[in-house]
């Protein structure tokens, strides 16, 4: 279990925090997502909690170990991608695995298998520095993964990729928590967080305002609704019938005279969700 | 071990694909056809150097002049050397020189026959062979080239670490300080001792102690990439890493005009490494007899410590919380 409590980072050191009382707890195996605008800090987080950041005030626990006793070889359980591409540019793809799988204590992937899983293995022997951005960024994402660790960082993982690669991403995530990885995922990206987090936390302006699992927030903070569309004399038409008691009744009366075309439900989207609670849109 | 065997290949790899690494190679071309094609192997033109008034003189590059007046006229605008023997006594005019180098100039010119030879030589090791003017360059450009690669290059590639943003995914591997260190230190020590190697080869031939000239190597090479990394720490990029370099890189060649100019040995000079490692390169190339184990030993202290200074600095202010992120 990775536990944060009462986190502050102050980059300036003149009380200006970056981040300010952050605490959450990640059970083995989770997928736990942190969202927020560029800006919230939750990059912030994640290089406290990796230790490439000093840990200032709270703590940071793996288990019993603190962030601040961790020794090179805790790294072995870790991956981290993270969320400006950072490879040799003068490496190829497969040199750039080769030299970090070349680090590790504990058994790694065949690199030219986790390229081929990235749809790099065309441009394995080619100079990094070649890469479009998207290809940097599924080749960071490699490097985190050779090691098959047991605790995930990833920040901002679909950044800079086709909506295709992006979707191959998703099931890679799966797979991982599958495999019982723990995932540290930091995105904007509600999509992303609502499809794969098992809970989110919203960050904004260093603080968390709210923090469940997708499903609760919707329920907490979404309208419990149904929009129904059908066509009448004027052309297409639309109704919204709240779901309590009578709601319930006069929806199934309703929908028993005339012809829907489509009923959706009004539950709200995370980012929705996090307008609501914070005023301002996840991608602002 | 396994981790230096991976940092160790993807530096060289690193180092094959900079441009710098050509430059080296193109180089030592270039110093080797200096050597054999642009400096004589004898001093031509051979100048006045000494103005003497009163005696003969046997030899080249002497003039005797008609008066005292005219040596001290030659000494003060030629900067010669002059003699004048007036009433049986002789007298040394120079413009400078130390009593130890004047002393040692006149008994190495005074025919052992001449009656007015005030000093008494022994030598106490058989004289040289003399060595042919161009090779005499060779220990300069191995010092001051070949060795000090490592300074250079461990600089610039853990420069465009930095820069990449590559540290950072170090930082959380479990490679660690020892192995960046020791791999980097390992690899100028090869590229360097490999480097002084082809330069003696290519110039001096294959007749010298080459064991001592690589254990000098390998601890010079050694030496100046530590020294190389314990500077570059301090430094975010490679422009305003080299404006800070170029002065320790005059200051540590200021042992070239010891070299060049004997006289001009301040005691200071010598605690620049570079002073120990000339002398001692032209004493393994050029051997007069002279023992190397106290530049070995010295050396080899300076190694360690530089060794433990670098990786607390990289440590400090490339692998640690605070010096990784920006």
């Amino acid at each position: 279990m990775i536990k944060v409590e009462g986190l502050y980072h102050d980059y300036v050191g003149k009380g200006e925090y970056a981040v300010s009382d952050v605490s959450f707890t990640i059970e083995r195996g989770e997928i736990f997502g942190f969202l927020g605008p560029n800006g919230a800090g939750k990059s912030t987080v994640q290089n406290i909690m990796t230790g490439l950041l000093d840990l200032q005030k709270g703590s940071v626990m793996y288990d019993d170990l603190s962030v601040r006793d961790l020794t090179p070889s805790f790294f072995n359980r870790v991956g981290v991608s993270f969320e400006q591409p950072n490879v040799y540019l003068r490496l190829t793809g497969l040199e750039n695995l080769e030299h970090f799988a070349g680090l590790f204590s504990v058994p790694t992937l065949d690199p030219m298998v986790l390229l081929e899983r990235m749809g790099l293995r065309d441009e394995a022997r080619k100079r990094a520095g070649e890469y479009s951005k998207g290809m940097r960024q599924r080749l960071t994402l490699a490097r985190a993964l050779i090691n098959q660790p047991d605790i995930l960082f990833l920040d901002e993982p679909t950044g800079g990729l086709d909506p295709s690669a992006a979707a191959s991403m998703r099931d890679l995530i799966l797979e991982q928590k599958e495999r019982g990885a723990t995932v540290f995922l930091t995105t904007h990206n509600m999509y992303l967080a609502e499809e794969l987090c098992d809970r989110v936390a919203f960050l904004e302006s260093g603080r968390i305002v709210a923090m469940d699992s997708p499903s609760n927030l919707k329920l907490k903070h979404g309208q419990h609704a149904v929009s129904v569309e059908y066509a009448d004399h004027d052309g297409l038409a639309s109704r919204t019938f709240e779901l309590d008691n009578e709601g319930k009744q006069a929806f199934t009366d309703f929908i028993a005279q005339v012809e829907p075309l489509t009923i959706h439900s009004q539950e709200a989207t995370l980012e929705q969700i996090f307008i609501k609670l914070t005023g301002r849109g996840l991608t602002q | 071990m396994n981790r230096v065997m991976s940092l160790l290949r993807q530096d060289f790899k690193l180092l094959l694909r900079n441009a710098l690494f050509w430059v080296l190679t193109v180089a030592l071309v270039l110093i080797v056809v200096t050597v054999w094609y642009l400096i004589p192997r004898e001093q031509t033109g051979f100048e006045t150097r000494l103005a003497v008034y009163g005696m003969e003189f046997p030899g080249g590059g002497v003039e005797i002049v008609a008066s005292p007046g005219k040596v001290e006229q030659m000494v003060r605008e030629k900067g010669v050397l002059g003699i004048v023997r007036e009433d049986g006594a002789l007298t040394v005019v120079h413009d400078g020189l130390s009593k130890q180098a004047v002393t040692a100039f006149v008994a190495q010119i005074m025919p052992p026959q001449t009656p007015l030879s005030p000093i008494q030589i022994e030598r106490l090791r058989e004289a040289p062979q003399p060595v042919p003017y161009n090779l005499r360059f060779v220990p300069i450009f191995i010092a001051f080239e070949a060795v000090i690669v490592g300074f250079f290059m461990a600089a610039i590639l853990m420069l465009g670490e930095r820069q990449e943003g590559v540290l950072e995914a170090y930082r959380v591997s479990p490679g660690g300080v020892v192995p960046y260190v020791a791999s980097k230190s390992l690899l100028f020590a090869i590229v360097g001792t490999v480097y002084a190697l082809l330069m003696a080869f290519a110039t001096v031939g294959f007749v010298f102690n080459i064991w001592q000239f690589i254990i000098l190597t390998v601890l010079g090479s050694l030496f100046y990439t530590l020294l190389g990394m314990c500077v570059a720490v301090f430094f975010e990029d490679i422009s305003s890493w080299f404006l800070a370099v170029v002065p320790l890189w005059a200051l540590n060649m200021l042992p070239m005009i010891s070299f060049s100019v004997p006289t001009f040995s301040p005691p200071w000079i010598e605690w620049i490494p570079s002073y120990s490692a000339l002398f001692a390169y032209d004493e393994i190339l050029f051997p007069t007899g002279k023992s190397l184990l106290s530049v070995h030993s010295l050396l080899s202290v300076e190694t360690i410590a530089a060794f433990f200074v670098c990786a607390a600095l990289v440590k400090r202010r490339l692998l640690s919380a605070r010096g990784c992120v920006s």
